[in-house]
């Protein structure tokens, strides 16, 4: 019985939503086209007011089924529900719910929003776009986590080796609306840091920093970028941070020692960091991606030994004068 | 010995003119007004630039021809590979700087400067920057708390 009901809804829906998306109906459609109604914005405020977006990758802590709430469950419970659907990867329930809250708070953003993650998650991009649009046409404006999950998709379907610019406006919009949402920050860090361009790079990378201190991959990538532009000191914090985050990454000190020895010119300092990584891979506490760096380790150490000792020699060369004159 | 070093005449005389047709090619192919096939066919002219003096860099003269006659035709080759490896960084430069002003932010900016690095023999054995696929978010009205998923809804 309640079946067959949402049956019914999906088929009203779906009339509904193709009504009120019509002209742009399609992939990647352009937001920018959209004239928001402000009486939607009023209508919408309730169901916006204090969310923010949150990584579903990290662990659940107060636990939140993918089920239907209980009775007396708010449109909140439906939409924490449907994030634990969305955080479980499943799709049907998440449709399921994504048709609930629509028939339940036909004002809310939140039913077409997770109508819109159920169908991309199902590989159904058109309907995933189109729902997202309809969700910022039901919040009477353009909402970060909308734009965020825009660009993912038009990230997911061009792949890694097209032009990312269209995706990355995507993400500064969602930005702009939500200056804290840190992947998108972090992606663009890294997009424009793969291309070399580094004030872009730094700037966003330091902005997650700014949010986030340990975020390791910003750690690294701002550290790259301070050897980049021979910022020494700067290298050797991040890197050091990096180091004690992640000890068991063998390249992080690697970096390291590199940054000692050319940046710093301070051979002593580039060896120790070499040998304490080289016992570390010995006891099994740090590795490499690659088996070449290890093997190249000792060889490395080697050199930095006997360029080491060829310096006392020198400055021994260099005093005996001075002892001479004393004696 | 006489026919040996006429070949390596014709050989020349073929290189630089198929290099002669190529740049050709990725020149009009660049002013064709799409800021990508205009980055990727200056790329390719540098390849062909740099691929040209490697190639006549390793044209040798047979071991018997005398000694004077191989220095003399090494400071001749030497005369035709370093302007074709100046344009060859030059293109390659070019192509770099069009690719960041177009922000196309699709790599090719970074794997040319690669190159480029590779060609200046500057090694620093940077790492390759990967770019992590942006993570599934999704909606809390918990108390923000960067890093820490806080839990379902009150």
């Amino acid at each position: 019985m309640k079946m067959q009901s949402l049956n019914k809804q999906t088929a009203v829906l779906t009339l509904v939503a193709m009504s009120a998306v019509s002209g742009f109906v399609g992939c990647a459609s352009s937001p920018e086209k959209v004239k928001y109604d402000p009486q939607a914005a009023e209508r919408a405020r309730p169901f916006l007011e204090g969310h923010h977006a949150v990584d579903l990758r990290l662990p659940v802590g107060r636990a939140v089924l993918c089920a239907d709430p209980k009775a007396e469950g708010t449109w909140k419970d439906w939409v924490a529900a449907a994030t634990a659907c969305a955080q479980k990867e499943d799709w049907a329930q998440l449709e399921r719910m994504g048709m609930e809250i629509s028939k339940r708070e036909v004002n809310s953003p939140w039913g077409a929003y997770f109508l819109g993650v159920a169908a991309a998650g199902k590989g159904d991009l058109t309907r995933a776009y189109w729902m997202l649009d309809l969700s910022e046409k039901k919040a009477g404006g353009p909402m970060a986590l909308v734009r965020y999950e825009r660009a993912r998709l038009m990230e997911r379907e061009q792949g890694p080796a097209a032009s990312a610019s269209e995706v990355a406006k995507e993400m500064k919009e969602a930005i702009r609306l939500d200056p804290e949402l840190l992947p998108a920050l972090s992606w663009l860090a890294q997009v424009y840091h793969r291309d070399r361009m580094l004030s872009e790079a730094e700037g966003y990378y330091r902005q997650v920093l700014d949010l986030k201190g340990d975020h390791w991959p910003s750690l690294t990538g701002l550290a790259e970028v301070a050897i980049e532009k021979s910022n020494a000191d700067e290298a050797v914090g991040l890197l050091s941070k990096a180091v004690t985050l992640r000890p068991e990454v063998a390249e992080t000190r690697v970096r390291l020692a590199h940054v000692y020895e050319n940046l710093k010119k301070d051979q002593a300092k580039s060896l120790e960091t070499l040998r304490e990584l080289k016992v570390a891979v010995e006891k099994g506490r740090a590795k490499s991606k690659t088996a070449d760096l290890v093997s190249s380790l000792s060889q490395k150490i080697r050199t930095l030994e006997q360029a080491l000792k060829a310096v006392p020699a020198e400055q021994a060369k260099g005093r005996e004068p001075a002892q001479k004159k004393g004696g | 010995m006489k026919a040996r070093v006429e070949k390596i005449g014709i050989v020349l005389a073929l290189k630089t003119e198929k290099l002669e047709k190529a740049q050709k090619a990725f020149q009009s192919a660049g002013k064709m007004g799409d800021t990508s096939v205009a980055v990727q066919s200056l790329a390719k002219l540098a390849d062909i630039y740099l691929d040209y003096s490697k190639a006549v860099k390793g044209m040798t003269l047979p071991a018997d021809v005398p000694e004077a006659d191989q220095k003399a035709f090494q400071a001749e080759i030497e005369q035709i590979v370093l302007p074709m490896e100046e344009k060859g960084i030059e293109a390659l430069n070019q192509a770099i700087e069009s690719a960041k002003k177009a922000a196309l932010l699709d790599g090719m900016a970074g794997r040319l400067q690669e190159k480029m690095d590779a060609v200046n023999m500057k090694s620093g054995g940077a790492p390759a920057i990967e770019v992590e696929a942006p993570p599934r978010m999704g909606p809390t009205f918990e108390r923000r708390s960067v890093g820490l998923w806080t839990g379902g809804l009150k």
